[in-house]
């Protein structure tokens, strides 16, 4: 579970959140919309430890983000907007080295089974990351999620630049995560996914949570004309 | 611990295939393979020299013309600096100090034949050793290859992925830190090792209390590639700039290769210069003149001293005393020239010595210069053993001159013949001239402030990444 709580930052004359107030609780899909600026990611970063805030707190399973945020970062896993691998390192090597890392040691079946899991075609389990596509790189990133077990999710723009099918691949898995209990955070500029993929849906303007609405209550169409009169 | 090992070992396996990692790491072999080779040429050549030098001056001194003990003392003998096996590795100051010293009555001559002044100008000021490899060359490519080990996980965006694992900046900078260490480590072993597989099946001997000194500069280079690796890493954990981090490196190893230590020699220099030797010489020659000239019986002096001699024997001429008056005179005058020249020496000495103060504290500044000036302590080619060697050669000498001076004054010996001059039998039984290196213990005394320096840079490094790795901004 994920609790922010009166969450303030501030670069020098600009105010990245002013008050932010948002739970994310077990079983639950997060999207946070909003335009560039608006907060998202300082709120992401500020979860994973990565910049501390002027005031208020973030709560990972009710233990505070504390000033290095080694001991929450354990809780949870980060999907960034590109993932990142190690070029020379097959997608198994690299599923292996993070999991590792994140206190997991998992048997080669095991690995290939949280690539598969992900969707990641298995001939290309073995092969260097070097090669991959954007999609396939955040499949592996998905896998190092799903193997990490954590649980709460932190994910900054998955689909921008992926393919319908990558998208609606993604969605699907986000989806089961949720469904076995994960809390997922997810800041996005992508409505129409928003509303496939969301549980509860906030709309951020200049540091401020301006809207929450249930996914279930409201039509693409009806999220864009609110966005789009918030913004 | 878990974390430390799968973040070295997945490094080490990143490096094994890192393709600009291999290029350097065939240049480093390349180069250690040369510096070996040629280092072991030159020692198997100066001691195969040194051995054919030393045989020639002691069948030259074995079967010189028969002549009186005074003329022995005049022509005198030639001796020469031994070429040790670790002067291959470190050649310190042996291509600036000379191998062979002429010894002879009244005079103390400086070494001569200095290795470098024989060499064109590009080698007289950067002779390629194996010490230049390990201080110069292996840390460049220690920044080159260190570089970019945190900030291309900051450039790549791996880097947070890395931390989210639950990795702290702290271990992330250790165990990066030890997987190049250990990449070096082995670099050194593997030269060791080669080093010591070529010197063996070149067949040359080692000499007592190699084996300690070998490991002890291993150790030395060890813990200095530790440390600069450690440092390295550290700043590229704080870097944002991966260009701006080479620049700033390359310009601080500039400084501290050559920047530093030629301007800690300038300021030493400066503050305590030297005599020219001109003036050295006149000091000694103006010193001389209060004592004995023994090729003089007329002087003052002379005189004073022969009447004492007189008087203590009960005696009223010169040919009533049991010895002969002329050897006596010698040794007083060379007693005297001894005197003289202690005086000097010492003054000299000290002088050297608060130059080398300037050198020995800049070590605190730059941990190159406390590097460099142990490692030729430790291969026994620093000034300290020239100077060592130097003093013994005058022990050989005035025992050489005094044993002379007194054959000169006896009136019968066993080593005299009939015309009074020297037999055979006399060089025959004379001792060999052997120097034997000082122990390790005397030669790291000297160095203290340098052992305290590279200590002092170890605890600092490691302080820093202790206290302030979690610190680091990663957003």
């Amino acid at each position: 579970m994920l609790q922010i709580t009166n969450l303030n930052k501030t670069y020098g004359d600009h105010h990245a959140l002013k008050g932010l107030n948002l739970t994310v609780n077990k079983g639950e899909v997060f999207c946070l919309l909003g335009q560039n600026g608006a907060g998202k990611t300082t709120t992401i970063n500020i979860s994973l430890g990565f910049l501390a805030p002027d005031s208020g707190e973030v709560l990972i399973n009710g233990k505070k983000v504390g000033k290095d945020g080694n001991d929450t970062r354990r809780h949870i896993a980060y999907i960034p907007e590109v993932v990142m691998l190690y070029a020379n390192l097959t997608a198994v090597e690299n599923l292996d080295f993070f999991s590792k890392l994140a206190g997991y040691s998992y048997d080669r079946k095991q690995l290939r089974d949280f690539l598969t899991d992900a969707n990641l075609q298995s001939e290309a389990h073995e092969k260097r990351v070097g090669a991959f596509s954007k999609g396939m790189r955040q499949k592996v990133g998905i896998a190092i999620a799903i193997a990490k077990n954590a649980d709460v999710i932190l994910m900054d723009e998955p689909t921008s630049g992926l393919d319908p099918r990558a998208t609606d691949e993604f969605t699907r898995i986000v989806k089961q995560l949720a469904s076995q209990g994960k809390s997922v955070l997810i800041a996005t500029h992508d409505i129409f996914n928003a509303v496939s993929i969301g549980t509860h849906i906030g709309i951020m303007k200049d540091g401020q949570l301006l809207h929450v609405v249930g996914a279930d209550n409201i039509s693409p169409e009806a999220l864009q004309k609110l966005y789009l009169e918030t913004i | 611990m878990k974390i430390f090992i799968t973040l070295a070992s997945q490094e080490l396996k990143r490096l094994w295939r890192d393709s600009t990692f291999q290029v350097l790491a065939v240049f480093l072999l390349l180069l250690s393979g040369y510096a070996i080779f040629s280092s072991t040429e030159q020692y198997g050549h100066a001691y195969t020299e040194h051995h054919a030098l030393t045989d020639t001056a002691r069948y030259m001194l074995q079967h010189q013309k028969p002549t009186s003990a005074h003329m022995a003392g005049h022509y005198g003998h030639i001796v020469f600096k031994p070429a040790t096996f670790l002067q291959a590795i470190d050649p310190g100051v042996n291509a600036y100090t000379g191998t062979t010293v002429r010894l002879e009555a009244h005079r103390q001559n400086e070494a001569v034949f200095i290795p470098a002044s024989g060499q064109s100008s590009l080698i007289r000021f950067g002779e390629f050793s194996f010490a230049m490899l390990l201080q110069v060359i292996f840390p460049l490519l220690i920044l080159f290859t260190c570089y970019r080990s945190i900030i291309a996980d900051r450039q790549n965006g791996t880097l947070r992925l890395l931390l989210c694992q639950g990795v702290s900046m702290r271990q992330l900078i250790t165990a990066r830190a030890a997987a190049y260490i250990a990449v070096y480590w082995t670099f050194l072993l593997l030269a060791a090792l080669v080093y010591g597989l070529v010197f063996y099946m070149g067949q040359h001997e080692a000499g007592a209390g190699v084996l300690p000194r070998v490991f002890l500069l291993v150790f030395l280079y060890g813990l200095y590639y530790a440390l600069l690796i450690a440092l390295t890493v550290y700043l590229s954990a704080r870097a944002n700039s991966p260009s701006g981090l080479l620049v700033g490196l390359l310009a601080a190893w500039f400084i501290f290769t050559v920047i530093i230590p030629k301007t800690a020699a300038n300021i030493g220099a400066q503050r305590t210069p030297l005599p020219t030797r001109v003036a050295f010489d006149q000091s000694i020659a103006d010193d001389r003149k209060g004592g004995i000239n023994g090729h003089d019986t007329r002087n003052e002096r002379s005189q004073r001293f022969t009447d004492s001699v007189l008087r203590a024997h009960g005696v009223d001429s010169a040919s009533q005393l049991p010895v002969k008056l002329g050897g006596l005179l010698m040794q007083a005058d060379e007693d005297f020239n001894n005197y003289v020249y202690d005086k000097a020496i010492t003054r000299i000495s000290s002088i050297i010595s608060a130059q080398n103060r300037v050198g020995a504290v800049s070590g605190f500044a730059d941990p190159f210069m406390a590097v460099k000036n142990l490692s030729m302590a430790i291969a026994g080619t620093d000034m300290h053993h020239h100077y060592d060697f130097t003093k013994d050669v005058e022990d050989y000498r005035r025992v050489l001159i005094r044993d002379l001076n007194k054959l000169d004054a006896a009136r019968v010996s066993e080593f005299k013949d009939s015309k009074g001059k020297l037999t055979q039998e006399y060089w025959d039984q004379v001792k060999d001239y052997r120097y034997e290196s000082p122990a390790l213990g005397w030669s790291l005394a000297n160095y203290i402030t340098e052992i305290i320096a590279l200590f002092t840079w170890i605890v600092a490094v490691c302080l820093l990444i202790a206290l302030t790795s979690n610190k680091i901004r990663i957003a």
